[in-house]
């Protein structure tokens, strides 16, 4: 089976060798079990279930939390020519929607929120035509004890039993021990069905550096300093969407190459910032979080963060998209006297108290034209539980969220002495190896050392990108010219 | 955008929410006939995804810097006002698909057959909508497939054809092999425009080619869009259809209506459809002054009468 295996994969995928972990996953699922796989950001997780797609040329079903990602994941399978995949979402109209369930044998690949997953009228075909697998991506959305939990998630271990798919694959990349058993127990995974593939979260080619400044304007001051020390691809992260339009207006001011990525985006405009990235059009993108999901860009050599991520979780999904090609590649964080206190904030934010809940179940009519965010997610709770589940759910995901921030929070302040990357992989391995620290593994460090650091980083050779960027509005002639 | 909606009340009365309405395109009779008799009905559907909270909020703007008033009756006007520099001429939303269905063909069309000179077989499409996929393959089979240049230089002819302006924004807003699209802030900053201007310089754009195909300029592109919608309901077409030979009562009798729907009907016709309308012997409705509710119907029928003869409204 290996050889044949590596012969499917050169074809399909025009690649020799499987990444770690791989190999493991789609073995077990050909042999009919169910797998829990938890594989580091830039791992190729996809490759996972649509390489097992292909051979077995029956429908694979992929629960995904997020539109976008489900929008990213089916162009690339259009793209890369890898079976007929379609979105199942809101983005489609009703009749589109129809067409598909009523026509299931024309699709290898069918994307779905938990939402859609749940609607009877999906199970009902599902049920009728048969699952293959089914795939759960990002699969610690499922478990309360995770920072990203989504109420639907819990509905899935229903759908599941109805639809008795052949195999069920979850999927993640960071996930702590008791996710991954939370994720077990809600899917029905059992040990003597499922094989667990676990790698370590570690990429030992990112150098992680925290470096506190005095101000935001020092960072602002910093950035261009930093990206002219850092050769090739940069991603910046955000957390307000308004703070990377500014520094990206700074940016372009200076000649520097930048695009913006929010949520905001259209479908075209994400497309094509996706594109002009991909081809080195773009160096530098400043992005909220909602930049990455399904971005597989083997060369960037640096993520920044400009505020500290919610969660050590999200910390390791955006650095995950730094040096996916093993060379070197940094992970800085510029952190301002404000910021631990505003994560801290924010931990706390937007969960309603328990009079709020228990008024809302109560007379939901009430509260029908409420857009408070308190009020938006307790009707996202609403469809899947009563308010003494919600209010128990609720309690639970705050104090996650609180100990993320916690966790999050003692990552960046814990004494200098204490090694960074170490306590990532005590945070996510289940059997952490111990570290041995040198300079190359991580620091925290005044501006001027980080500056310093960065010029002794073993850059590969092609980094530097030399594509200009083509204007990004053109004249009708030139336009035309182009197109066709 | 709050520029924008100041022109759209200069000189009319309307209450905020009819006017939230008409942009949306909630098509309702009461709606519609504020549309009319403010000739607001190009504006009809311009701006389906406008979210209520932002455009009160808008509103309040406006109200709040006294660019508009509110009058006794609750609708809210301003002063006229000369229209500025640019202003959208093509649009018309009743008798067109909605606007960004036309833009999701258009652009797939165009990253299809860009593709197709590429040399690219495997791509993703632009748009997710399956039906408008089906729609622009099969259309691409039929028409474009066999004549590829001639498909391509009909297009270009359209475009060349048009305003720059109109042009620069439409092309600039199409995808194709290793073409992408310009984000609405590019096109704003190299417009000198607001984001918000350039979307709508880009509806009109595309009413603009649009009318253009469907006035037969471009042969192979004609089955490509959907064909033009009748503004009158084919609800109000058979009520008038009947009307030519029989009384409201009677019509309202065969069609298991209220008679006021049917009065309804022949107003809707009235503004919408291809002719002036006049009250009818043949419609026996009861002499003036007998039925204040018919008397009503008769002043509105008679204002809309006066509107059109005006030259107001021009629909089909």
């Amino acid at each position: 089976m290996s050889d044949d295996l590596h012969a499917a994969l050169r074809q399909h995928f025009g690649f020799s060798e499987f990444r770690p972990g791989q190999e493991d996953v789609i073995r077990a699922l050909l042999q009919g079990r169910n797998c829990l796989a938890v594989l580091p950001t830039g791992q190729g997780k996809s490759l996972t279930y649509q390489l097992p797609t292909l051979l077995t040329k029956q429908l694979t079903v992929v629960v995904s939390p997020l539109i976008a990602l489900m929008i990213d994941q089916v162009k690339h399978l259009q793209e890369a020519n890898l079976g007929a995949a379609v979105a199942l979402n809101s983005e489609l109209t009703w009749d589109e929607q129809q067409s598909v369930l009523n026509r299931l044998d024309k699709w290898r690949y069918l994307f779905a929120a938990p939402e859609t997953l749940t609607r009877p009228d999906v199970v009902a075909a599902l049920q009728h035509h048969g699952v293959g697998l089914l795939v759960v991506d990002e699969a610690h959305c499922i478990s309360e004890w995770g920072p990203d939990f989504r109420p639907a998630f819990l509905q899935l271990g229903h759908v599941l039993q109805l639809l008795q798919p052949q195999r069920v694959l979850a999927l993640t990349a960071t996930a702590s021990p008791r996710v991954r058993r939370d994720i077990c127990r809600r899917l029905g995974l059992t040990a003597a069905n499922t094989t667990v593939v676990s790698r370590s979260v570690d990429r030992p080619n990112i150098w992680l550096d925290t470096c506190p400044v005095t101000s935001e304007k020092e960072k602002d001051t910093l950035l261009p300093k930093l990206l002219a020390a850092i050769p090739g691809r940069v991603i910046i992260y955000f957390n307000r969407k308004q703070r990377a339009n500014e520094v990206a207006i700074a940016l372009t001011a200076q000649g520097i190459a930048v695009g913006r990525y929010h949520s905001g985006l259209e479908r075209d405009e994400r497309r094509s910032l996706q594109h002009q990235f991909r081809e080195g059009y773009i160096r530098v993108v400043c992005a909220t979080n909602a930049f990455g999901m399904g971005i597989d860009q083997p060369n960037v050599r640096a993520v920044i963060h400009m505020a500290p991520p919610t969660s050590l979780e999200d910390y390791l999904q955006a650095i995950g998209r730094a040096g996916r090609d093993g060379a070197p590649a940094a992970a800085i964080t510029l952190l301002a006297p404000g910021d631990i206190p505003q994560l801290q904030q924010d931990a706390v934010r937007g969960f309603p108290p328990a009079s709020l809940i228990r008024a809302y179940f109560h007379r939901p009519a009430q509260f029908a034209k409420d857009e408070t965010p308190e009020i938006a997610l307790l009707k996202r709770y609403r469809a899947f539980a009563d308010a003494s589940a919600v209010t128990q759910l609720l309690a639970a995901t705050q104090q996650t969220r609180q100990t993320s921030a916690a966790q999050m929070v003692h990552f960046y302040t814990a004494p200098d002495t204490i090694c960074r990357r170490q306590l990532v992989l005590n945070a996510f391995d289940p059997e952490p190896r111990q570290v041995h620290h040198t300079a190359d593994c991580c620091a925290v460090t005044t501006p001027t050392a980080l500056l310093q650091h960065l010029t002794t980083l073993a850059w590969p050779a092609d980094a530097a990108l030399r594509v200009h960027r083509p204007e990004p509005v053109q004249s009708v002639a030139v336009r035309l010219a182009q197109l066709f | 955008m709050p520029t924008f909606l100041h022109y759209l009340f200069a000189g009319r009365h309307v209450r905020p929410v009819t006017m939230y309405h008409i942009l949306h395109g909630k098509r309702t009779f009461s709606n519609l006939y504020a549309a009319f008799i403010n000739d607001l009905l190009p504006f009809w559907g311009l701006l389906p995804h406008l979210s209520r909270p932002r455009y009160e909020e808008m509103i309040d703007y406006l109200v709040h810097q006294k660019l508009l008033t509110e009058a006794p009756d609750e609708t809210l006007t301003a002063p006229p006002a000369a229209l500025p520099a640019w202003w959208p001429t093509h649009v018309a939303g009743l008798t067109m698909p909605a606007y960004r269905e036309i833009g999701d063909i258009l652009t797939l069309a165009v990253q299809l057959i860009s593709q197709v000179q590429h040399q690219e077989r495997h791509f993703a499409p632009i748009t997710p909508h399956l039906l408008i996929q089906q729609r622009v393959k099969g259309w691409y089979e039929q028409a474009a497939k066999t004549d590829l240049p001639g498909t391509i230089a009909e297009f270009k002819s359209l475009v060349t054809a048009m305003p720059e302006l109109a042009g620069t924004v439409l092309v600039n807003r199409l995808v194709g092999a290793e073409t992408d699209v310009a984000s609405w802030q590019d096109l704003a900053a190299h417009l000198g425009f607001e984001p918000f201007q350039v979307q709508l310089v880009w509806i009109d754009a595309l009413a603009q080619l649009y009318q253009a195909i469907a006035g037969g300029q471009a042969a192979r592109w004609q089955g490509l869009l959907p064909p033009p919608t009748p503004a009158v309901t084919r609800s109000a077409q058979a009520t008038m259809q009947l009307l030519a030979d029989q009384s409201v009562d009677q019509t309202a009798q065969q069609r298991q209506l209220a008679a006021s729907t049917i009065r309804e009907h022949i107003l809707e016709a009235a503004m919408l459809g291809p002719a002036v309308i006049h009250e009818q012997p043949g419609w026996r409705l009861p002499p003036a002054k007998a039925d204040p509710v018919v008397d009503f119907f008769r002043g509105r029928l008679a204002a809309i009468a006066r509107q059109r003869q005006s030259g107001g409204v021009r629909l089909e």
